[in-house]
């Protein structure tokens, strides 16, 4: 068995053992995450029976619990612990870890898209030379001593950053970059399956669920529920309250009496999630869009000529009209990835930001968010006015900052 | 001219147009193709008729119940979408998307921070420059580096221009798949509260970007004696804020206050000035190592709707239809033809079917060598089409 996790094991078990593994999986993943010093667990060992059962079965776990932020955190854990586990091996291990995975392949038919470019990376990596360069002080940062061909469709993270080159649709992927490589493959296969697998029949089995009862005892926002009802004229009130994207969303809005797609996109959403219902959400919307636009703007629509197409819009975001689909509110990652910019933290200039959040160029903590910007860590930046602002640390297990949300920033300052 | 018609008059002419003008011939194949392995009828189409009135969900099972919806509707505006696992009057809401091409929008109006000819709905023949370049750098990057064969540039009939492309690769890609591909063109981040929007960092730049440096300098002085980038205070303001160096950013203005107001000498002047200031100032440059080319990239890079890119589910106008407030005909370009492309020329439903209109043969002329265009692709397309029809067909039979 490989750490990589390509397949699963065969056998059996006894269930009291199961729940001890799959528990002390989780701990430990736990602490990986909070970035704790990592202690000897007889359960994690690489390669070993009980490290892939446990991983395979908080899989099932994850699936069937259908939690988009234990799925995230899930995700998270284990691949900061396969970068732990990768960034350990010595030459000869990582040459072992190569050919370990290639038995793998040639033994078992599995159902990957990317199986190819996995395959070609660890036939290279079972040469003595390329490893024993891979794991040297030789493979500086830009080093291109060995390439792989892949696929563009297989590379995509690399394609996004245009951090290979590409030539009629096969990237080039430097040795430099081959553990990157490597991170980003265990990370889709492990994506793949949480989307993938059918676990119908798992449903309805009374083991599995005692089971699931076990692990929502140890992962608190999985009970999660909050009843609050947000109304249209409670907003500006409320606003003071918000993270700052919202409340530049907020503050555009009731400027310019318009936002753009994704803008709007986003309010809309994050409204829903700290509880405003479909009417007022109505209410709140057309209270500003049958206004005229103020200043430049590109929007031709208005409330009187389009209100059934707001509506519409407005009633699909809360599932309630075509394909009925469930959205969750944006978090602080994916707004970051905006392309017309949302978080302010990433893309507002210093005045600004200082304007926004209204603190001076003075205040203490204004250096240190400059700082966390620079590191692009935008998100710190955030939780640390938020820290300042409201004198409290927002604290849950599996709040991290990649995870942090506008929504969670809001309702942690209701704590 | 335009001015001369008005929209009222569309209802008579468009009839007229679909039979006689409109390529519905080449437009099924091209959809066929596009479908395939599909049928045509899985392809969603929607019409908008006078009076805005939307239709959705439309299919068509060959060209000749196309010609009769087009008659019978007689539609203001026509858009094409994706290709279903079912006919899309039957799935609707649980119909599963199995294709759809990889397109790309790009719109003046994103230019208008940086245009200073026009703004808004107006376009002109100067600020068609930006379009030409951006034509230019996203064709030969999805050419070159990604190896697409079958690119399809239009008119999107006002002021700007689409893309689409029907390569197998292209059209079965995914969302993330999609997403990757719009952000490896994205250059330009930031909304109206970031002054400077590209940071190329200090790295050696990758080869898609120096690709496009090479094609702005084509096209640069041009525009920046078309769009006077650095002739008015306000112009100037805007320009300075993208120098993230404050003592550079003094000596440069000064320097360009002095000047007289030719933004073409006042940029020769900061280019120098950035020089002069780079060999003084060796360990500080890390920050400013390409801000000549960050510069040149915020006001000429292409600027995509990347929304439209990443979404599978949208309705895009399609090529040959009018423009209702324009008139004027999405025609299919050659990317090498951009540049001589003057705006005045390009057809309209009403010169093409008035005789005595005084552009009716140059419009009829250009309408041909669009059709022509379009013809060329839809007969490469099948080409390639059959031939990995083949090459399927055989690796299925290997052992």
């Amino acid at each position: 068995m490989s750490f990589f996790y390509l397949t699963p094991v065969k056998g059996d078990l006894p269930i009291y053992l199961l729940e001890n593994i799959v528990i002390k999986r989780l701990d430990f993943l736990k602490s990986v995450i909070k970035k704790q010093n990592i202690v000897y667990n007889e359960y994690v060992v690489e390669g070993s029976v009980y490290d892939t059962v446990g991983h395979y079965m908080l899989c099932i776990i994850v699936i069937l619990e259908g939690n988009s932020e234990f799925t995230q955190f899930f995700i998270k854990a284990e691949e900061s612990l396969f970068i732990h586990r990768l960034k350990t091996l010595a030459a000869y291990d990582l040459r072992c870890f190569a050919k370990k995975l290639l038995r793998i392949i040639r033994k078992h038919p599995i159902d990957l898209n990317f199986l190819n470019s996995l395959r070609s990376l660890c036939r290279h990596l079972i040469l003595k030379h390329v490893v024993q360069h891979i794991c040297s002080d030789t493979c500086v940062e830009n080093c291109s001593l060995h390439s792989i061909k892949v696929y563009f469709k297989h590379c995509l993270t690399f394609i996004a950053k245009r951090q290979v080159e590409v030539k009629h649709g096969i990237a080039y992927i430097p040795c430099s970059k081959w553990k990157t490589y490597l991170i980003q493959l265990f990370k889709d296969n492990l994506r793949n399956r949480l989307s993938r697998t059918n676990l119908d029949s798992l449903h309805n089995d009374p083991r599995i669920t005692d089971f699931r009862r076990l692990v929502r005892k140890e992962i608190p926002i999985l009970n999660n529920s909050e009843n609050n009802i947000l109304t249209s004229n409670e907003v500006d009130n409320c606003s003071k309250n918000f993270p700052p994207c919202m409340l530049n969303f907020h503050q555009s809005l009731r400027n310019k009496h318009r936002l753009s797609h994704n803008q709007r996109f986003s309010y809309s959403l994050f409204l829903k999630d700290i509880g405003m219902p479909v009417e007022e959400a109505v209410k709140f919307w057309r209270n500003e869009y049958q206004q005229v636009p103020n200043g430049k703007h590109k929007c031709c629509h208005s409330w009187k000529n389009d209100e059934k197409k707001f509506i519409y819009g407005i009633r699909h975001l809360y599932g309630l009209e075509g394909g009925k689909k469930n959205y969750s509110s944006v978090n602080c990652l994916r707004l970051q990835g905006f392309t017309e910019g949302s978080c302010p933290f990433k893309t507002f200039d210093s005045e600004a930001i200082l304007h926004l959040l209204d603190i001076k160029k003075t205040d203490s903590s204004w250096s240190q968010m400059k700082k966390l910007q620079e590191q692009h860590q935008y998100t710190c930046a955030c939780k640390l006015y938020f820290q300042k602002r409201f004198h409290r640390v927002s604290n849950n297990v599996c709040d991290s900052n990649f995870n942090f949300s506008p929504v969670k920033y809001y309702f942690a300052t209701k704590c | 001219m335009v001015g001369q018609y008005d929209e009222n008059v569309l209802p008579d002419m468009l009839p007229v147009y679909y039979t006689r003008l409109f390529p519905q011939n080449l437009f099924c194949r091209w959809l066929s193709c596009g479908n395939s392995p599909q049928p045509l009828s899985n392809r969603e189409l929607s019409f908008t008729l006078a009076d805005d009135v939307y239709l959705r969900y439309l299919s068509i099972n060959n060209q000749k119940e196309f010609f009769t919806l087009l008659q019978k509707k007689c539609p203001h505006k026509l858009d094409i979408g994706a290709v279903y696992n079912t006919k899309p009057s039957v799935g609707r809401h649980d119909a599963v998307v199995l294709a759809r091409e990889l397109v790309f929008d790009i719109d003046l109006t994103d230019y208008d921070e940086v245009r200073t000819c026009c703004q808004e709905a107006k376009v002109c023949d100067k600020c068609w420059k930006f379009m030409v370049v951006a034509c230019e750098i996203i064709n030969a990057a999805l050419k070159d580096d990604f190896g697409f064969q079958s690119i399809l540039w239009v008119f999107s009939g006002r002021r700007g221009i689409h893309c689409w492309i029907s390569d197998y690769e292209a059209r079965t890609l995914d969302s993330p798949g999609r997403a990757a591909v719009a952000d490896y063109l994205c250059l330009i981040m930031g909304g109206e509260n970031q002054s400077k929007k590209v940071h190329l960092g200090s790295d050696n730049l990758h080869s898609s970007i120096r690709r496009a440096l090479i094609v702005i300098d084509k096209y640069f002085d041009d525009i920046v004696q078309d769009q006077e980038f650095l002739s008015t205070s306000d112009r100037l303001k805007s320009f300075l804020k993208m120098i993230p160096d404050e003592a550079l950013r003094k000596q440069v203005q000064e320097n360009l206050e002095r000047m007289p107001t030719s933004s073409i000498d006042r940029w020769k002047c900061f280019v120098n000035n950035y020089n002069q200031f780079c060999k003084e100032n060796l360990h500080g440059m890390r920050k400013m190592k390409y801000l000549i080319e960050e510069i040149k990239i915020q006001y000429c890079y292409p600027r995509l709707d990347v929304n439209v890119t990443k979404g599978f589910n949208h309705l895009l106008k399609s090529p040959f239809s009018i423009h209702p407030k324009t008139g004027k005909v999405s025609v299919v370009f050659k990317p090498d033809n951009a540049k001589d492309i003057k705006l005045d020329e390009i057809p309209t439903i009403y010169t093409l079917l008035d005789d005595s209109s005084s552009d009716n043969v140059q419009h009829q002329t250009n309408m041909r060598t669009a059709v022509k265009n379009f013809q060329e692709l839809v007969f490469s397309l099948e080409k390639a089409e059959a031939v990995r029809r083949k090459t399927e067909a055989n690796t299925s039979l290997e052992f």
